[in-house]
């Protein structure tokens, strides 16, 4: 008996130290967020490190500027992070190459909060029939004003504040007076992803890019969205302009609009003497829809699998990364998880709650696993319309002709 | 006479004074990225350039340090040219001697498979090579990097031309005194061929130190990258932080200019042999 | 004596095959056996995991009529001419104007050759900061001579020239070398008395300088070509085959089939398609330039 307690206390001597080591699970996480972005999730983790002594996230390759590339060479080499940030509609592509994991199985067999998440930002993870993402958020474009520059023309309300317009016309004419009055009127990156704003204006006039196997982008309200989209930046060619320089002219103060993602509010609001204020995209045309991506997180496949212990500190981290997405809404994203929406610290943010109720309305690109080829295209086609180096009649055709290739 | 060499030497000084202003010309990207990299980030936008800061600050050099592993990149650099480097001097000494001094059935027909495959260009073996070392468990390493280098055939080729210039006489009186094939290419041949084999060298290593392709491919994680992969990364990083970009490249390409100050003659040389675009 | 001239012989074949051989091993592994796996992949549906479809012709049928593919293709042509003929040309003038004995010359070589030894993605990143549209230097001094700011990598009709002016800069210095060392096997006597005869510099220039680096200049242009053709890192690090696709080339479109939309096969296909183009053109180029008489 006395032998046995000291083979017992002798065990417990060399398994205690060995213990906290020993469980720590390492838990590779990849993201592509720069800047703000970046500063917020390096804090996030940094956060939920210390708050989970038994797991130690690493965020390795930080970010740059193919992350894409860098994450399809390494999951096709089977040396994948455990998990990984992606778009939404990156998830289709990647889904049907089999190099993501379902989240299903795990999902089931663990307390995730499944109805606490946005419905679209969920859904829109799910692809045929296997959820193969979680989101962390949701990033509508939205339209940035300075209060400065419109109340000087008085187009601000008695609230002091703008707005939105409700038709082509009226926001044409807006641009056509604070042009005449001066100012530069609308900066957005022309040079860049401003399919974005047009797929909006498409949707809200009822068409779409392709519905399954069909193209449907050569329709009359795709024309008309497009000619409209087109109309402004040809009518004034010095505001085609890139990303970097289309937040450095709103964030100087001398653009009067800004169309962008919510992710630069963060950047904005830390700008001294900017006078600015937000509201949800515009419907300009039928019913309200806005353009938008999310983050989510995913788990990609790696060589010889992945083990019980190491997927339980994935899902407890992922879990507890939206369940604080308070944190992440400091960058400007709006939540996913209704619990983080309704709670008053979000309502206390200033200008996120003024677009947090778009979640509700925003349209991703439709599911294909050839989409991203798909909004490349979108992408070229649209900035040739807009600096007018092809009509929208030849865009849209060329567009059909792509799409077509690629969805059938 | 004297006429003549009046207009010749005004000819002279005037493509003498043409040369200096290309030279000056071609080093002014240079300097202006030294000079950027030097400056506080409020001043490097500025609406009349100044190519002398008017403050002087190393904190680009700080930042670029505190954010990229560029001495981690630097150093993979550094490993996987100089082990492209040994191993394509290695083998394609071997292969160029026998070639050019060996006599042994099956030789010219192999020398021809082995001259036609110079016309491959990269690009195609690229695609396939990725999935061979994916299955080999390979990628994301140095060898993987180092493998496909030692494929490229030039360096057969040049070093088979250069042995076949030189005289026999000396192999064939160590042949005499009894000494194996392999005695003659290590102790009389390789000596011989040194010239030859500096100029592969550095052409070699220029090539692998600067290879852009397929690192971008091999390559999946940042502890691994070579400078030219890091190096494109700060670009998207970083945005509009040119001081940020302008001294990472500094700091990439100052072990480079003083190989050059220190081997100029050589680098020279070495591509006036080869005469190869990488 | 017959018996110990046929073991010689052996022993000659099988020294010639151990020195040969490392080198062999490594030719079929990393050459020969992808060139044919490379070429078994363009005829299948082939991504990342999952089992390959055989498609027969379809890759290559359908890159018959791929826009992207064909405007890639006309872009890489592009690229080729806007900087084949400098690069030749200004290569062999400055090589001329260094062939002659001044005081700094070495450094001026030095000058003009060390850019060749930057990576691409310095030479990338340096020329985006020169070029940018408000703030960049070329524009400053353009502005100084009374031309409009442009947005030189963000139009389509200027942004491939930029790339080939950053290529020109890039590698000139390496085209200068080898025509310098042609140049220096020209014998001094022949310029001496095109002197005597009362021949200027432009006239010795093209009476002896061009011809007699005949070959070197056809040597050159095939490689410049070559190498043209190929283009990929500066595309890639200063557009990104942007804006609108309008710098994409032939080796990015098939980089982005490959690496960023999963068709290895069909990427594998326009690999052999440009192989075959390069091909035809270097056997077109040996045939048109090596066959003129000097």
């Amino acid at each position: 008996m006395k032998r046995l307690f000291v083979v017992v206390l002798l065990l417990l001597l060399v398994a205690l130290p060995a213990q906290p080591v020993a469980a720590e699970i390492v838990v590779n996480f990849w993201n592509n967020f720069s800047g703000g972005d970046g500063e917020f999730m390096s804090a996030m983790v940094q956060n939920f490190n210390e708050t989970h002594p038994d797991i130690r996230v690493e965020v390795s390759g930080v970010t740059w500027d193919d992350y894409y590339n860098r994450l399809l060479t390494s999951i096709a080499g089977g040396i994948g992070p455990d998990v990984a940030i992606m778009h939404t509609t990156h998830v289709p592509a990647y889904a049907n190459q089999g190099m993501l994991l379902p989240f299903d199985e795990e999902l089931a067999s663990r307390n995730i909060p499944v109805d606490d998440y946005v419905e679209s930002a969920w859904t829109g993870l799910n692809y045929q029939g296997k959820q193969y993402g979680i989101p962390l958020d949701v990033h509508p474009w939205v339209l940035y004003y300075n209060k400065d520059i419109l109340g000087e023309l008085g187009l601000l309300n008695s609230a002091g504040e703008f707005d939105p317009p409700t038709s082509p016309e009226e926001f044409r004419a807006l641009i056509d007076k604070i042009d005449a009055a001066g100012h530069y009127p609308l900066s957005v990156e022309y040079v860049g992803n401003s399919w974005r704003g047009w797929y909006a204006f498409l949707k809200q006039a009822g068409g779409d890019v392709f519905v399954g196997n069909e193209v449907t982008i050569n329709s009359p309200e795709a024309l008309e969205t497009l000619t409209f989209w087109a109309s402004i930046p040809l009518a004034y060619p010095e505001l085609v302009i890139g990303y970097d320089e289309s937040v450095a002219i709103f964030a100087q103060g001398d653009a009067a609009f800004h169309f962008n993602g919510v992710w630069v509010t963060g950047y904005l609001e830390q700008i001294e003497g900017l006078n600015f204020g937000v509201v949800p995209w515009p419907t300009l045309f039928g019913s309200p829809a806005g353009w938008a991506n999310s983050h989510a997180f995913v788990i990609p496949v790696q060589r010889g699998g992945a083990d019980k212990a190491k997927m339980d500190a994935v899902l407890t981290f992922v879990d507890w990364m939206t369940e604080n997405s308070y944190m992440w809404a400091l960058a400007g994203h709006i939540p996913t998880r209704q619990s983080v929406l309704e709670s008053p610290e979000f309502k206390a943010l200033p200008y996120r709650p003024d677009y947090a109720a778009q979640a509700e309305t925003v349209v991703y690109l439709p599911q294909h696993p050839n989409v991203l080829e798909i909004e490349t295209a979108l992408n070229e086609e649209v900035q040739a319309v807009t600096a007018g180096v092809k009509t929208p009649e030849e865009a849209l055709k060329t567009l059909e002709q792509i799409i077509g290739s690629l969805v059938r | 006479m004297s006429a003549v060499r009046r207009k010749m030497s005004t000819g002279r000084v005037f493509g003498t004074l043409v040369m200096y202003i290309v030279g000056i010309l071609w080093v002014l990207p240079v300097l202006w990225m030294v000079s950027t990299s030097l400056k506080p980030e409020s001043m490097i936008m500025e609406a009349v350039p100044r190519w002398i800061p008017a403050v002087f600050t190393l904190s680009n050099y700080q930042g670029v340090l505190e954010r990229a592993a560029l001495f981690k990149w630097l150093l993979n650099s550094v490993i996987v040219a100089a082990a492209a480097t040994f191993g394509v001097l290695a083998i394609d000494s071997m292969a160029g001697y026998a070639f050019a001094r060996i006599s042994f059935p099956g030789r010219d027909v192999l020398f021809m498979i082995v001259v036609a495959t110079l016309m491959v260009p990269a690009q195609v073996t690229m695609i396939p090579l990725f999935f061979m070392l994916n299955e080999a468990t390979l990628l994301n390493t140095h060898l993987a990097l180092v493998l496909p280098r030692l494929g490229v055939a030039i360096g057969v080729f040049m070093l088979r031309q250069f042995f076949l210039s030189l005289p026999h006489d000396l192999e064939e009186a160590a042949a005499i005194d009894g000494a194996s094939r392999y005695r003659v290419f290590v102790q009389i041949a390789l000596p011989l061929a040194k010239p030859a084999l500096s100029a592969l060298a550095i052409v070699t290593f220029v090539w692998a130190w600067n290879d852009f392709m397929w690192p971008l491919i091999a390559i999946s994680t940042q502890d691994m990258y070579t400078l030219p992969i890091g190096l494109s990364t700060l670009a998207g990083y970083y945005g509009r932080e040119y001081g940020i970009q302008m001294a990472g490249a500094v700091i990439a390409s100052l072990p480079v200019f003083v190989v050059f100050l220190m081997f100029q003659r050589q680098f020279i040389q070495g591509i006036a042999l080869t005469g190869l675009k990488g | 004596m017959k018996f110990s001239g046929f073991s010689k012989r052996v022993s000659d074949a099988i020294a010639g095959y151990v020195l040969l051989l490392p080198f062999l091993i490594v030719l079929v592994v990393v050459v020969l056996y992808p060139l044919i796996q490379g070429f078994y992949m363009s005829f299948h549906n082939w991504g990342i995991f999952g089992d390959p479809v055989w498609v027969g012709l379809e890759n290559y049928r359908q890159l018959w009529t791929d826009n992207n593919f064909r405007s890639s293709l006309w872009h890489t042509v592009y690229f080729v001419l806007l900087t084949t003929p400098p690069l030749v040309i200004l290569g062999l003038l400055l090589a001329a104007g260094l062939n002659y004995p001044f005081r700094g010359r070495t450094l001026v070589r030095g000058m003009i050759f060390f850019p060749y030894l930057l990576t691409v993605s310095i030479v990338g990143i340096v020329w985006r900061w020169m070029l940018q549209r408000n703030y960049g230097l070329v524009n400053y001094y353009l502005g100084k001579m009374g031309i409009a700011p442009l947005g030189w990598l963000a139009e389509a009709r200027t942004a491939m020239p930029s790339i080939a002016l950053a290529t020109i800069w890039w590698t000139i210095g390496f085209n200068l070398v080898v025509f310098l060392a042609a140049l220096q096997d020209i014998p001094e006597e022949l310029y001496e008395a095109a002197r005597i005869d009362g021949a200027g510099p432009v006239k010795s220039f093209l009476r002896i300088t061009v011809p007699l680096v005949r070959p070197t200049t056809i040597f050159v242009v095939i490689m410049q070509v070559i190498a043209s053709f190929q283009v990929f890192g500066q595309v890639f690090v200063m557009t990104g085959g942007g804006p609108y696709g309008s710098t994409r080339t032939v080796v990015q479109y098939l980089y982005e089939q490959g690496f960023r939309y999963f068709r290895m096969g069909y990427a594998s296909a326009i690999a052999y398609v440009l192989f075959f183009i390069m091909f035809v053109l270097t056997i077109v180029q040996w045939r048109v330039m090596g066959r003129r008489e000097l």
